[in-house]
């Protein structure tokens, strides 16, 4: 149930507590205002941003919200910009945290553009700009201290912007971000970066303003995780934050999953204005290669080492006494078994004649990608703008054992893996705006190829997807009288499958997926802004986005053949639609309120198709296997949304903010194989039958976060303490696993579901940040 | 900008960078085995196993380990013979050949387990269920059995003791026996394949014709590879079982190496 409470109480403190006097414009002008504390905040303090920001990375983002993902969810999704380069991985799509976490700490100026009413570069609808030109910057030289207590515990950063005495624009920044998590054992971070920008701007001899800048970026980066556990695992640790990948290991904790990356960036950029035929001309690239990976504690030929597998728990043993026992390990809070025990994996190691039997693997992702873009403005088109992207990528995955835990070879049959990837993607692109009486027109269309090629062990040539990729975007906008907007936009976007994985086998290659023809995504929104005097603005909007031949390949343990396989599926049609809206009030010059609510269902609408194959060579097990998908949620978002904020600026400087999130309506992410015929066709009971199509709730959660800054001169405070109630009881997120129990009597096979495995929410956290500007 | 307050800060941010890394690197665990004083031996489980009482004091052996679940052929179980004879060790896990090679000796603290006897073999468990046809359930859960089962050295050769038919007894039930002059007798078949329960028994003879059998799980790894028709000497532990009427010795082999074509 909403807390309105929180929010009148704060308006009570806010007008009783304090002066609500009227401020002076030149107060505004000489004091901090929000976007000031944002930028000094903008690695991990900001609440929800002023109007208009939507960001569903931030539920990804360490420094975002939290867990909640409040985010408008208009069915379009954020791009996120270095200049025009785009910063996503091109095989999954999912943004580069690494460097957008850099982006977010280093001297840059940050932009959020699109929501309504715009078409930008091609088909972007909302998109996030970074721009790192010394030029443009809008920050100043600092040093900034930082205490956390989550993830890590001290960070420090140091950036210098100048101008050189022969008009080289130049900005410094170096720092990191050290230690371990105040509350999660087994969590730590050591992130250093390192920024060197440099930045000439001229004009010409025709009196045209050019640049070209040159910006490196170096972040190593070393961060450990954090478990998944089932329910039982969390109630017989008795800890909501329960981690099962460290261990003891001479007095110290050591943790088994460690996440590495250092990709520097190279990125360079020329700029040249007010053309004769082009009204701006811009060529950019952006060049990376390095390494990321992930170690894992892998074993061959010995049981698991892992504290939470299945069969060391009390629901894992058939006789309840052994039941009892394995419980009792838990109470007592032996860690030898509740955790890594490491010191016995050596013991182990030491005993095999033939090699480690336990070993730290880490896998490995080589990569080395450029992304170069050329872009220009159209004189005599109003806002058009037309450009062309060439990106090449070249990924080698392999997995390496990198600790033998004092052994001085591996043993045979541990699963190897080594494959490249090499992706090309071409793309033309361009946008215009007309405006008239009937209002603002926007479109947009990029035109591209992708093709991906598989490069694996057996085979010098595995598998390619080669696919065309369009996307298109129409927006439209008018004002009514003077307070409305009004808008509608359509999309249609045909992309080409994710790459997922290729299966290949040693007589030839097969496709990486027969059912992927390409994903054909269309969407519509139809979006009000209402003012509503001076003070007050109103908006909502209704959506809706359909994607008609989704496919993917989901890999798991085969539990009937003892087997690693995966199911490559097709035919698998969703649709997202719901509705979002919005109030946000300046109840004084010092004082604005803003409520926001999004509510939606995102289902899939048929049943797929799909086949299961061996992982390692490809073999057919099942084929045109039935997947009952018709009616399931596909995504974790939540079908509830809600957040209220509050912000308020003392006379004397100090900003206050708080913000209350409340998401209802959370699933489970399905495991399509418990969906399929290949499970269900079996004998199952009506409970085994609905333990597997069942979509588990994540439940409902709040959380309540703060945050005051404050600047004394050049000095910057900033303080933001996040789930401020300290609740963890409710989870973050969950997976259903695609694995199952299989017990045999005389008379019947029973099949199972694993659990569900969930991770909480974070507790009470705070990050303070002193800077201090020169 | 302050120059000296630059320099002094980077140096700040420097040196706190210097001293706050390390929390991945880790240098290897020294392996050392507890040293263990044993003050019993394996043949004086006998009494309760005769008894059939609970070990109520404190009883802790040293043997080594002769065989494990690497082929499938020993399920859940290891083998741990010392001077005075074998034991099998019940045991509620998997893959155990991983953490009890073949070799390696161990440590068994056996207060508070239970003592059967089972096809002639001492056996050790957890506890003797009424429903469980006399046979002792395995030392479960994880926890329990690192706890009683304990490796104390490395992986060292245990030599057989080599008999003939003849000359078997049932002290020698649960060692490492080799049995020379052996030939199968029967139709040629898989070493574990049946079509009726889950184990197979082989029928082999010497030059005298007396009988013994090898046994074999269908689950283990050679199950269907052919039995030899050449003479052999075959190596394993050392059970007794009724065939045909008659009480006779059991080999169970730890994996095809144990059967050596020839004499």
């Amino acid at each position: 149930m909403a807390k309105w409470w929180l929010v009148v109480v704060m308006l009570l403190a806010g007008s009783g507590v304090l002066s609500a006097q009227q401020l002076s414009d030149a107060y505004y002008k000489e004091n901090p205002s929000w976007v000031d504390a944002e930028l000094w905040a903008q690695d991990g303090n900001y609440l929800l941003a002023p109007k208009g920001n939507f960001s569903p990375y931030e539920k990804f983002s360490l420094y975002g919200f939290s867990f909640i993902d409040h985010s408008f969810r208009s069915g379009e999704e954020l791009a996120t910009r270095l200049g025009n380069i785009e910063i996503v991985n091109p095989l999954s799509r999912y943004p580069d945290y690494n460097l957008l976490s850099l982006l977010r700490r280093v001297p840059s100026s940050r932009e959020l553009r699109g929501v309504h009413g715009h078409t930008l570069r091609g088909a972007e609808g909302r998109v996030e700009i970074f721009d790192t030109s010394p030029s443009g910057m809008s920050s100043s030289s600092n040093i900034k201290t930082q205490f956390s207590t989550r993830t890590y515990l001290f960070g420090a950063g140091y950036s210098i912007i100048g101008i050189t005495p022969r008009g080289f624009n130049y900005s410094l920044a170096v720092g990191g971000r050290w230690g371990r998590d105040a509350q999660v054992e087994g969590i730590f971070s050591e992130e250093e970066y390192l920024w060197l920008s440099g930045e000439r701007v001229w004009r010409d001899m025709s009196d045209r303003r050019q640049s070209v800048q040159l910006s490196l970026m170096v972040a190593p980066t070393i961060r450990s995780q954090r478990s998944w556990n089932t329910v039982e695992v969390f109630s017989l640790s008795g800890d909501d934050l329960y981690n099962s990948y460290w261990g003891w290991q001479d007095g110290k904790v050591r943790s088994s999953r460690v996440r590495r990356e250092c990709i520097p960036a190279l990125y360079v950029a020329w700029n040249c204005d007010d053309s004769y035929i082009l009204s701006n001309i811009n060529i950019s690239a952006l060049l990376r290669g390095g390494r990321r990976s992930r170690s894992t504690l892998d074993w061959e030929g010995v049981p698991s080492p892992m504290a939470d597998y299945y069969a060391y728990l009390p629901s894992g043993a058939s006789d309840p006494e052994v039941g009892h026992l394995a419980g009792e390990v838990w109470r007592n809070g032996d860690e030898r078994y509740t955790q890594i025990d490491w010191e016995s994996l050596y013991h182990t190691n030491a005993l095999s004649v033939e090699g480690a039997r336990y070993a730290l693997m880490q896998e490995r992702e080589d990569v080395l990608s450029g992304v170069v873009d050329i872009s220009a403005g159209l004189l005599g088109l109003e806002g058009g703008r037309v450009g062309a992207t060439l990106t090449a990528l070249r990924s080698h995955n392999y997995n390496t054992p990198t600790d033998l835990l004092g052994a001085d070879r591996l043993i045979d049959g541990f699963d190897l893996y080594d494959y490249s990837l090499c992706h090309l993607a071409w793309k033309l692109y361009g946008s215009f705006h007309r405006t008239g009486e009937w209002g603002t027109l926007s479109a947009g269309v990029e035109l591209g190829d992708e093709s991906v090629e598989y490069r694996g062990m057996h085979t010098a040539r595995k598998a390619t997807n080669d696919n065309l990729v369009v996307r298109s975007r129409v927006a439209w906008s008018r004002g009514v009288g003077e307070s409305l907007m009004v808008g509608a936009t359509a999309r249609y976007d045909h992309l080409a499958p994710l790459w997922s994985d290729a299966m290949g086998s040693a007589e030839g290659a097969l496709s990486i997926n027969p059912y992927a023809g390409g994903i054909n995504r269309f969407g519509a929104e139809l979006w009000g802004s209402w003012n509503v005097g001076s003070d007050v603005t109103l908006s909502g909007s209704i959506y809706s986005r359909s994607e008609v031949g989704v496919s993917s390949v989901e890999h798991f343990w085969n539990d009937l053949m003892d087997e690693y396989c995966a199911l490559v599926v097709g035919g698998l049609n969703r649709v997202a639609t719901g509705v979002e809206l919005s109030a946000e009030m300046d109840v004084t010059r010092s004082l604005s309120l803003a409520a926001h609510c999004s509510a939606g269902v995102a289902k899939m609408v048929s049943d797929g198709v799909g086949d299961i194959v061996t992982y390692d060579e490809g073999r057919m097990i099942a084929e045109g296997v039935v997947l009952h998908t018709r009616g399931i949620g596909y995504s974790s978002t939540p079908t509830l949304t809600t957040a209220l904020t509050a912000r308020y600026t003392t006379p004397r400087g100090w900003l206050i903010g708080a913000e209350w999130a409340f998401v209802a309506g959370r699933r489970l992410e399905p495991s399509l194989l418990l969906h399929s015929d290949y499970i269900l066709s079996r004998n199952l009971t009506p409970e085994e039958y609905l333990a597997c199509v069942t979509q588990k709730s994540l439940g409902n959660a709040h959380s309540v976060g703060v945050f005051v800054w404050r600047k004394f001169g050049a000095l910057s405070l900033s303080l933001s303490v996040r789930n401020l109630l300290n609740d963890t009881s409710a989870y973050s997120a969950g997976y259903q696993p695609s694995r199952l129990t299989i017990v045999e009597s005389d008379t019947k096979i029973g099949y199972s579901p694993h659990s569900a495995r969930y991770q909480h929410i974070y507790p009470r956290w705070a990050n303070l940040t002193i800077g201090y500007e020169f | 900008m302050n120059f000296r307050w630059a320099q002094i800060s980077l140096l700040v941010v420097l040196v706190v960078a210097l001293g706050a890394c390390g929390y991945d690197s880790h240098t290897d665990c020294d392996v050392v085995f507890p040293e263990v004083v044993p003050n019993a031996f394996v043949a004086d489980l006998q009494e309760y196993a005769d008894s059939g009482v609970r070990i109520e004091q404190e009883a802790v052996m040293v043997g080594r380990v002769v065989a494990n679940d690497a082929s499938g052929n020993f399920y859940r179980s290891i083998v741990v013979v010392d001077a005075s004879g074998g034991v099998e060790v019940k045991i509620g896990g998997w893959e155990l050949s991983g953490l009890y090679p073949l070799g390696s000796e161990v440590a068994i603290y056996a207060e508070g387990l239970m003592v059967t006897r089972e096809d002639g073999v001492l056996t050790l468990g957890r506890e003797v269920y009424d429903w469980s046809d006399g046979r002792v359930e395995p030392i479960e859960p994880r926890d329990e059995f690192r706890r009683r089962v304990v490796v104390t050295d490395y992986v060292a050769t245990v030599e057989p003791r080599v008999r003939c038919i003849e000359e078997l007894t049932e002290d020698d039930c649960g060692a490492l026996v080799r049995v020379e002059g052996l030939t199968y007798v029967g139709e040629p078949m898989g070493w574990g394949t049946t079509e009726y329960g889950s184990q197979a028994d082989r029928e082999f003879v010497d030059s005298q014709g007396h009988i013994i059998l090898v046994r074999t799980s269908r689950y283990a790894d050679f199950a269907k590879h052919q039995v030899p028709t050449q003479q052999v000497a075959v190596r394993g532990i050392l059970y007794r079982d009724r065939h045909k009427g008659k009480d006779v010795y059991v080999l169970k082999v730890r994996d095809l190496g144990d059967v050596e074509v020839g004499d």
